[in-house]
């Protein structure tokens, strides 16, 4: 884990117990994220495809908003004259098949899917026993 | 469990103007009621989400909105318009007209 924003106690611990449940690397890099920007109100979900994210951004038109990805990040911009400027960066690790990756903003509600790559599926294996 | 959402209130000669946040919230979901010296907004943010769907984190639990303004006297808060767009209501509220400034005619 390369960043070192600061956390607060309570999602500490959280981060603790998911890297006890083993999650991918992706999920605690986002989380540490978004960590960063206490004043943005996010969700992040793994669904069947990949993951989800959904986050708040009134007071932005469709035209405000720029997502772009860049060494192996997803930098999320929101500008206009009323609001001013909103930034998020989103490290991405190696599960999310970057050329899928979609946005929709309704409601004021930006929300990204990332799918996840075919090779990142996880494989069922049985294993023997000798 | 309510949450206040963030509002802007800006003032000109002849009113206030407030922008209130509401993301999630659906432009039917609204409830704008207007007494003599408050206003009051309450609405419900959509949470639905897909079967498939497992939260892994927030930055807080999405709630619903509510939240009470009370106006000065020198508003009028039956003069008002509101409307709603990129989920931020806005309200324009006029002052009362003897609460206005006008100009004074100098006689010879």
């Amino acid at each position: 884990m390369k960043h070192t924003l600061p956390l607060s106690l309570g999602l500490l611990s959280e981060l603790n117990e998911m890297l006890y449940t083993g999650i991918s690397a992706f999920e605690t890099e986002v989380d540490q994220l978004f960590a960063g920007y206490p004043n943005s109100k996010h969700q992040l979900f793994s669904t069947d495809k990949g993951w989800s994210a959904r986050v708040d951004l009134p007071g932005y038109a469709k035209e405000d908003i720029s997502l772009q990805f860049e060494e192996q990040s997803l930098t999320l911009k929101a500008m206009n004259e009323t609001r001013g400027l909103k930034t998020l960066k989103l490290a991405l690790g190696d599960e999310v098949e970057i050329s899928d990756i979609s946005a929709k903003l309704e409601h004021g509600i930006l929300e990204i899917t990332l799918p996840r790559t075919e090779t990142a599926e996880a494989e069922s294996k049985s294993i023997e026993i000798k | 469990m309510t949450v206040k959402p963030n509002y802007k209130v800006s003032t000109t000669e002849t009113g206030a103007t407030i922008a209130i946040d509401l993301p999630g919230v659906k432009k039917e979901d609204i409830k704008l009621t207007s007494e003599r010296d408050s206003l009051k907004i309450s609405a419900t943010r959509n949470q639905e989400i897909p079967e498939d769907w497992q939260l892994i984190n927030q930055s807080a639990k999405p709630e619903n909105y509510e939240l009470e303004l009370d106006l000065h006297s020198d508003l009028n808060s039956a003069d008002s318009i509101a409307s709603f767009e990129n989920a931020v209501l806005i309200l324009k509220v006029s002052k009362h007209e003897e609460a206005k400034p006008r100009e004074i005619s100098i006689l010879n």
